[in-house]
């Protein structure tokens, strides 16, 4: 048998796989570690009030509360704007302090604002409410008037498990009072921890606070917190989700006033208040909690019409607050406006409130406070859109003369933005007559002065920009510019 | 004609030498002046054929002076003695008038030869070189031996081994010293004492033959030389070859060329195995002791009847008979048997535990048979007995054996190996000789003890109870619901659909009838089963490249890879049955890719053998595969990708393109055979490719890095497990030919495998989304068929290189190895591979309103929605975005109806859009939503089983920060359990619907007429109550309703019935696919959804295309197996490619390595046990 004829057998060549496979792995490692993966979308940062698109099948919004007594401290009203073209309809659920609830539906016109007074639907010694809407676009403000003045503020769009109030004072004759609502089907429990300046204090009767479902809780602070200067406040649930405002009333003989503060459901890095003035005689200060465990190092900048300022910087620590007051400071020159932003690095951030008092002889109210606004948004798309409610309208004003008294905007940006203010009226949005688009340069800030505001005083205002802006109007009757003032809604979408 | 009987004593015929072709010995040249002993050549014939003259010739011309040749004509029909005379003058020649065998006719010379020192029994097949006599009567001398063999070559081809003396265990079973087809190198040459010298030319004193009364004459044909040469042996002679002395045999007889004698044929016309096993037995109970016998019949008995009970299962029948019909033989003949012991017992000079010492230990029939059933399968485990041991003789493909690798490696114990290969332990010096590591088949059966041992115990709480719900490891219903649910033509998925249900219904179904109904213990088989049918498949990839050692570090090596376990461990089924398919799968592809040394058929094969049967093949395992596993597909497709590029880089593209084309024609043919299914697939449009898996989350996917390790689980998270792709590198390094050429082209498979799952992970190929722990399946088999090819190439190619790098990286390598193994190993400490203890069922048990098992009907019934990375999903569903799917499950936690979710989600998809508006914060009333879809309750899963802090820490796959805080906005979703710190978040919805309800008030007037799905408004959703009780999954439920209006949330609505009072109600929408029953008048009503009839229909269709399939791959597969052993079928399994990466074929794959299956040896021929491996 013969064998076949041997073929020389060809080597199979070792390189090009050893290559390959080498490029291969090393590319791989080399692009997995240079390309960044993409990032879950996050939980947005709780945003106090945020209006839901007007595509939304649903939303709500809840109003911590205010005194419900007929003949009370304070009267509450709810202003329902709706910015979409159609009606929108929903169901008021006021809660009062005793644990009763009623319901009431509401319609909320197409381009239009309605006032809820629910003290009408149920009275109690104080009052929550929750707003549920069949679609978005609504924004709900409320405001509370009383002998002592009056006070207006957004309503939370979101329960959280936390809340920051950085303002807040049990001095003299300051009352404070925390009010607890609980719009959710489980129980909170709450604990309250106060930062003043002898330190922290977490009164026993503040720990474990059981707030059960559809439940409104009134804590008054100044019983347990006494003749404090400063009292911020911090609500942490345990368990579930809440919400959560303050409500001052200052009755002395040398300053009145009535403040509604809607708290920060988390600390930010990065704030801004759009628009202060420091009257001669008054006091104007920002209250900076740092909530956190971790120092952080805060950075005010101030931004006058001529420019900015050399910028303040402190060091905060954990539980702990930084009162900066303007007045007090000389680099910031008296009666001009003024825009800050205020910024924090070495932890997750601070929160940001403004105290105005008004000088002594001044008109009521002479104290007021206002959350600043965030402008470190997390959340996916930035608002472009903000509302401002009427303070009143003729059927159911806040306060007797309740008007605008100036609009401020400051662009935190780092680019120029584009911003037009409208009427929002029945017809559509109108213009402010005067006031043509505004871009602002980075940093840079306006006024618009009560002269174009007061055609609209009875409409909602739209704010539109090409980019995120910061939108806070000061109100009257008040002693001084900022003693009243609202920061306007984001509208998403 | 008949001669006269010639002279009684003819030493030395006179004119012999004349007469013998010319050559003339002189005396004194070269013996001298002495006269050498007598021999008398005593040639047995029958009607000899034309080999006749050459053996005759081999006598004429030997160079032994004193030699006779006496011609012994033992019947037949022809007078040979002209052909005699020509060649051989003066030789005598002698008639016997009845051929009653050789052995009879051979004893004739004890009385017809006188003075004759030696008797050269020979056959007339057998041609002896000039030497051979000259040769054999000097070793005679020189050993003092009594029977002296020669070596015997092939008579067509005398460069062939045939036989080189014989060895016999304590069974009497004959086992070649020599491999089929066996060149010879001189390496069997040299002296040896063996058991048995075999027939053909044979030298024997005349005294001893005298002693011994010659051959048993009942023994006519095959066992006569064993008799002889163990008798002589008790007598106390040496039986010895003398391999210097070479004949040539033809082996007439065994190879068909003559018929056994008519005596030896007798009525019941015996096979050559008959015979042989006969006598064998034969020899067994004649030559032993008493005692000795005692001792070995029972051991014998016991042999048989194990091999028999094979054989049978085998339906080998020609065995039975000759193994039964040996005992009925010999039994028959005890008389026979006394006398022949009593003779035994009177020439006894040596005891028998002297004897046995020459004897192999054990039983070579049945190491021989677990051998081959271990390394070449049951097939060839079962083939004929020792018949082939002669029939082998004949195979024309010459086969590298291990005797030829050894002989020609570096092996200085080469000589001291003994007849089977075995290491007698100690060298020449009686020095213990250190083996090499796992070289012998008891040390492998060792080491996959312990393997399997490690598996046991990694296994052991996994084997002792219920599987949690974790992943894919659903419960699964009886046998009966699960053929039910196949053809019910009605699937509750989602919200309900009727697409086919998948083919895996079929097989579970199947399986667990066959088991009686053992669901539980059916899905321990199932998913444990896995494990080693994985190591087997990687057993077959090998076989043909490596040797078993080799095999061995593969298979250990894939068993060692995590990826398995870390499947196992998330409770991805999906991934084992990957883990146990693709070895398989990539055996296939190469056989059709036709690769050396794969080939998927013989030369001259028909297109069917060639190429419709392995596709065929392929595409039932793809079928099987994708039924369980739909991402097994594109794995496939991966395989064949990856031979292609390999081989564009180490040769043989061709091959490759094959197997590609291969493999594509394979999904077709599984496409075909999942038909029902296939068909519903693509009929989901965009969303069909949901059923390779889900997008899973970017964020949380595991890195390049971990990808190439299969670190993506629990199990061997270790940095030790590099270690084990590191020792996968050595072919790459050091491999040569073959073992180069297939390492590249498998490591081309994992590269695409790594850079697939990778891209998987990160997104990239989205919505293509096939589970990771499939894609990297190919990944880790051609990583641990690199670590065998490694072994393989340290045995073959290491030598080849001087002292250098190679050699300490090879050393690297096998430490590497054997560290890397250590992580598994360490895991199965758990006794669970990281699989929790608990799963969704323990934790989420109150989802269920009535307890699992109690039998209690739900009224109403309602629906779970399931949300989470669909890695951490313990239900088959469908993608809302990357990192976020979704299901539901009826009436609490899933069951195996949930595992294969149709790729349509259908009027479900409301469900997502529902969970979309809550995420973007576009409402607060997601429950309100939901409620239409019976959904109560709402479970984010971020964890593949509960996080129970200090007991289980599962792999976690958090759902996007938004989904959380979406829920919870929820005025309508009220948390009811869970936490992040448990891995899953409940909601109960408070605005929930059941399933079936009803109210007094009027129908629901959302979406009534609209075809599309519509959000429900509060009114829609006033006033139900639940009714109708009934079990989850079903179709059908009964009970009393009030007057008023009914509501089902079915899809499709419009198969949605509902009888009341025996009246028919027609249905109309809700919602745009539910289904209401406004206006009814109440009372026992029966609510019904009807499914397609097609799907029934169209399963008895798929049932009886794979039973023609399997009546083809099977029927002609036995039809093709009788063709085969035709004689004319031969040649070599395919065309090598003109490329080096397949000339390679004509290189030996490795030394060591299992030969290539012979598929078309002859008749009865055995096996070629792999070299390396024992037989």
């Amino acid at each position: 048998m013969s064998s076949p004829p041997a073929r020389r057998t060809r080597a199979v060549p070792r390189l090009p796989i050893l290559i390959v496979a080498v490029v291969v792995i090393v590319v791989a490692v080399l692009v997995d570690t240079r390309v960044s993966r993409p990032v879950p979308a996050g939980s947005p940062a709780p945003a106090g009030a945020l209006a839901a698109p007007s595509s939304a099948e649903s939303s709500s919004w809840y109003c911590a509360g205010a005194p419900g007594t007929p003949g009370g401290p304070a009267v509450q009203r709810l202003y329902l704007a709706n910015t979409t073209s159609a009606p929108v309809d929903g169901l008021m659920t006021v809660v009062n302090s005793a644990g009763l609830t009623t319901t009431a539906p509401v319609t909320v016109p197409a381009r239009g604002q309605l006032v809820a007074v629910p003290q009408n639907v149920l009275t109690g010694p104080w009052l929550a409410e929750q707003v549920d809407l069949d679609g978005g676009g609504v924004t709900v403000t409320e405001a509370v008037a009383g002998d002592g003045g009056w006070s207006v503020a957004p309503c939370a769009s979101s329960p959280s498990s936390s809340w920051y109030f950085a303002a807040g004072s049990t001095a003299g004759a300051s009352q404070q009072y925390l009010s607890l609502f609980n719009p959710t089907s489980t129980a909170v429990v709450v604990d309250l921890t106060f930062v003043t300046s002898g330190g922290v204090t977490q009164p026993a009767p503040f720990e474990g606070v059981v707030v059960a479902p559809g439940h409104l809780a009134v804590e008054p602070v100044n019983i347990y917190v006494q003749n404090e200067q400063t009292v911020a406040t911090i609500v942490q649930a345990r368990s579930g989700r809440l919400v959560v405002g303050q409500l001052r009333i200052v009755a002395s003989g040398s300053a009145q006033g009535l403040s509604l503060l809607s708290g920060s459901p988390s600390p930010a890095p990065a704030w801004a208040v759009a628009r202060s003035v420091d009257v001669s005689g008054g006091i104007t200060a920002f209250q900076i909690l740092n909530p956190t465990t971790q120092t952080e190092t805060v950075t005010v900048n101030v931004r006058a019409v001529t420019g900015p300022l050399a910028p303040l910087v402190q060091q905060v620590g954990p539980d702990a607050t930084w009162s900066l007051s303007a007045s007090a400071t000389s680099r910031i020159p008296a009666n001009v406006d003024y825009a800050t932003r205020i910024t924090s690095t070495g932890g997750p951030g601070v929160v940001v409130d403004r105290t105005v008092l008004a000088p002594a002889g001044s008109a009521a109210p002479q104290l007021g406070t206002v959350t600043g606004t965030v402008t470190s948004s997390t959340a996916a798309s930035p608002s472009r859109r903000w509302l401002l409610a009427a303070p009143g309208t003729p059927a159911g004003a806040a306060q007797a003369g309740a008007a605008p008294l100036a609009l401020g905007l400051e662009n935190p940006g780092r680019s120029p933005v584009t911003v037009s203010v409208s009427a929002m009226t029945a017809a559509g949005l109108v213009p402010l007559p005067g006031v043509g688009p505004i871009t602002l340069v980075p940093g840079g800030f306006t006024v618009i002065g009560q002269a174009p505001l007061t055609g609209a005083a009875a409409d909602p205002l739209m704010v539109t920009g090409s980019g995120p802006v910061v939108v806070l109007e000061d109100l009257i009757p008040a002693g001084v510019a900022g003693v009243v003032s609202q920061p306007a809604i984001p509208l998403a979408g | 004609m008949s001669q006269p009987p010639p002279p009684a004593r003819p030493p030395s015929p006179p004119g012999a030498r004349e007469g013998s072709a010319g050559f003339v010995a002189t005396p004194g040249e070269p013996w001298g002046p002495e006269v050498p002993p007598a021999v008398v050549a005593v040639v047995v014939t029958r009607d000899p054929g034309p080999w006749f003259e050459e053996t005759l010739t081999g006598l004429a011309t030997q160079d032994y002076p004193e030699l006779s040749v006496l011609v012994l004509v033992s019947g037949g029909q022809e007078d040979p003695t002209a052909r005699v005379a020509r060649v051989l003058p003066g030789a005598f020649v002698r008639r016997l008038d009845e051929d009653r065998g050789f052995g009879v006719a051979a004893n004739e010379a004890l009385t017809m030869v006188e003075g004759a020192a030696f008797l050269l029994l020979c056959h007339d097949d057998c041609a002896p070189a000039p030497d051979a006599v000259h040769v054999l009567v000097e070793e005679s001398y020189r050993s003092n031996a009594g029977i002296v063999g020669p070596k015997q070559m092939r008579w067509e081809d005398p460069e062939v081994l045939l036989h080189v003396g014989m060895n016999v265990d304590k069974t009497g079973a004959v086992v070649e010293r020599v491999q089929p087809g066996e060149v010879d190198h001189g390496q069997q040459d040299g002296v040896r004492d063996v058991f048995v010298v075999p027939g053909g030319l044979t030298l024997v004193r005349t005294d001893l033959f005298a002693e011994l009364g010659g051959y048993d004459p009942i023994l006519g044909a095959m066992g006569e030389d064993l008799d002889l040469c163990w008798r002589a042996q008790i007598a106390g002679a040496r039986v010895v070859v003398a391999t210097d002395a070479v004949v040539r045999h033809l082996e007439a007889t065994a190879v068909g060329l003559r018929r056994l004698p008519p005596a030896v044929e007798g009525v019941d016309a015996p096979t050559l195995q008959d015979l042989e096993r006969r006598h064998e037995l034969w020899a067994v109970l004649k030559c032993y002791s008493v005692w000795h016998l005692l001792r070995v019949l029972p051991q014998v008995a016991l042999l048989a009847l194990g091999e028999m009970v094979v054989a049978m299962v085998g339906r080998d029948r020609a065995r039975v008979r000759a193994v039964a019909g040996a005992w009925r033989w010999c039994l028959r003949r005890l008389g026979l048997l006394r006398g022949r012991r009593r003779a035994v017992k009177a020439d006894r000079r040596v005891p028998d535990h002297d004897v046995r010492r020459l004897q192999l230990r054990g039983s070579a029939r049945l190491s021989t048979f677990f051998s081959r059933l271990s390394h070449q399968g049951l097939e060839v485990a079962q083939g004929r007995g020792a018949v082939a041991v002669a029939a082998q003789s004949v195979v024309d493909e010459p086969v590298l054996t291990g005797s030829v690798g050894l002989a020609f490696s570096e092996d200085a114990d080469f000589d001291e190996l003994d007849d089977l290969g075995h290491r007698s332990g100690r060298d020449r010096f009686g020095r213990v000789r250190r083996r090499p590591v796992l070289s012998t088949s008891s040390a492998r059966l060792t080491t996959w003890l312990v393997v399997a041992a490690v598996l046991l115990i990694g296994s052991r709480n996994l084997l002792a109870s219920a599987f949690p719900l974790v992943g894919q490891l659903t419960p699964f219903l009886s046998w009966t619901a699960t053929w039910h649910h196949l053809v019910s033509g009605w699937q509750p998925a989602g919200v309900g659909t009727t697409a086919p249900a998948t083919s895996a219904f079929a097989l579970l179904g199947a399986v667990g009838t066959v088991f009686l109904g053992g669901m539980g213990l059916v899905q321990k088989v199932l998913v444990l089963g896995c494990l080693p049918l994985g190591a087997f498949g990687l057993v077959r990839l090998l076989r043909p490249l490596a040797s078993a050692r080799a095999r061995l570090a593969g298979a250990v090596a894939y068993l060692a890879l995590a990826l398995v376990y870390d499947a196992l461990a998330q409770g991805r089924w999906d991934g084992m049955v990957a883990y146990a398919v693709v070895p398989f799968v990539l055996v296939r592809l190469a056989r059709i890719s036709g690769l050396a040394p794969y080939s998927v058929a013989p030369d001259g094969a028909d297109r069917w053998t060639g190429v419709v049967r392995p596709v065929l093949a392929l595409g039932v395992i793809e079928a099987v595969a994708v039924a369980l596993a739909p991402a097994v597909a594109p794995a496939t497709l991966v395989c064949a990708l990856g031979i292609v590029a390999g081989s564009l880089l180490v040769g043989g593209w061709r091959g490759a393109v094959r197997a590609l084309a291969g493999a594509v024609a394979a999904i077709v043919v599984a496409l075909v055979l999942l038909a029902p299914w296939v068909i519903g697939t693509l009929a989901a449009g965009h969303q069909a490719v949901g059923v390779f898996g889900l997008t899973s989350a970017p964020w949380s996917a595991p890195s390049f890095a971990d990808l190439v390790r299969f670190a993506v689980g629990p199990v061997g998270a270790s940095p030790l497990s590099w270690l084990l792709i590191a020792a996968a590198v050595l072919p790459l390094l050091i491999g040569r030919q073959l073992r180069l050429a297939w390492a590249g082209r498998l490591w081309m498979v994992a590269l695409m495998s790594w850079v697939l799952a990778w891209a998987v992970g990160r997104g990239w190929t989205a919505p293509f989304s096939p589970s990771v722990t499939v894609v990297l399946v190919p990944a880790a088999v051609a990583m641990a068929a690199c670590v065998g090819l490694g072994v393989a190439a340290f045995e073959a190619d290491l030598s080849g290189y001087r002292f250098g790098w190679r050699q300490l990286v090879s050393a690297a390598a096998v430490a590497a190895l054997v560290i890397g193994m250590i992580p598994v190993v360490v895991d199965a400490r758990g006794g669970r591979w990281g699989l929790p203890g608990t799963g969704y069922a323990d934790a989420l048990s109150f989802l269920s309103a009535a307890p699992a098992g109690s039998g209690q009907a739900t009224v109403g019934g309602y629906r779970v929605l399931w949300l989470g990375d669909p890695r951490a999903l313990p239900i088959g569903g469908w993608s809302v975005d990357p990192g976020l799917a979704y299901a539901t499950s009826e009436n609490g936690t899933p069951n195996a109806l949930d595992l294969w979710a149709p790729a349509g989600s259908g009027p479900a998809s409301t469900l997502a859009r529902a969970v979309t508006l809550a995420q973007d914060g576009r409402t607060v009333h997601l429950g309100r939503l939901l409620a239409p879809s019976g959904v109560r309750y709402v479970v984010v899963v971020e964890s593949t089983a509960p996080q129970v802090p200090g007991v289980q820490s599962p792999p976690t796959y958090p759902a996007a920060p938004s989904l959380i805080g979406a829920l919870s906005a929820q005025q309508d979703l009220a948390p009811v359990g869970g936490g992040p710190q448990s891995g899953f978040f409940v909601y109960l919805n408070t605005d929930a619907l059941t399933e079936r309800a009803a109210r007094l008030s009027g129908p629901v007037t959302t979406g009534a007429g609209a075809p599309s799905a519509t959000w429900p408004t509060a009114a829609d959703l006033a006033g139900w109550h639940p009714v109708l009780p009934g079990p989850a999954g079903r179709g059908a439920f009964s009970g009393l309703v009030p007057a008023g209006t009914v509501y089902a949330a079915y899809a499709p609505g419009g198969r949605v019935s509902l009888r009341v009072g025996g009246r028919t109600i027609r249905s109309t929408p809700a919602f745009g696919w539910a289904a209401q029953f406004p206006h009814q008048p109440g009372g026992s009503a029966t609510l019904w959804v009807a499914g397609s009839l097609l799907v029934p229909l169209s399963v008895v269709v798929q049932i009886i295309v794979w039973v023609i399939v399997a009546a083809l791959l099977v029927g002609r597969r036995r039809w093709l197996g009788r063709r085969r052993r035709r004689p004319d079928g031969t040649g070599p399994a395919h065309e090598p490619d003109d490329d080096p990466g397949d000339e390679a074929a004509l290189e030996p794959a490795v030394a060591g390595a299992a030969a290539p299956r012979r598929r078309w040896a002859p008749p009865g021929a055995d096996p070629v046990p792999g070299p390396g491996e024992e037989r």
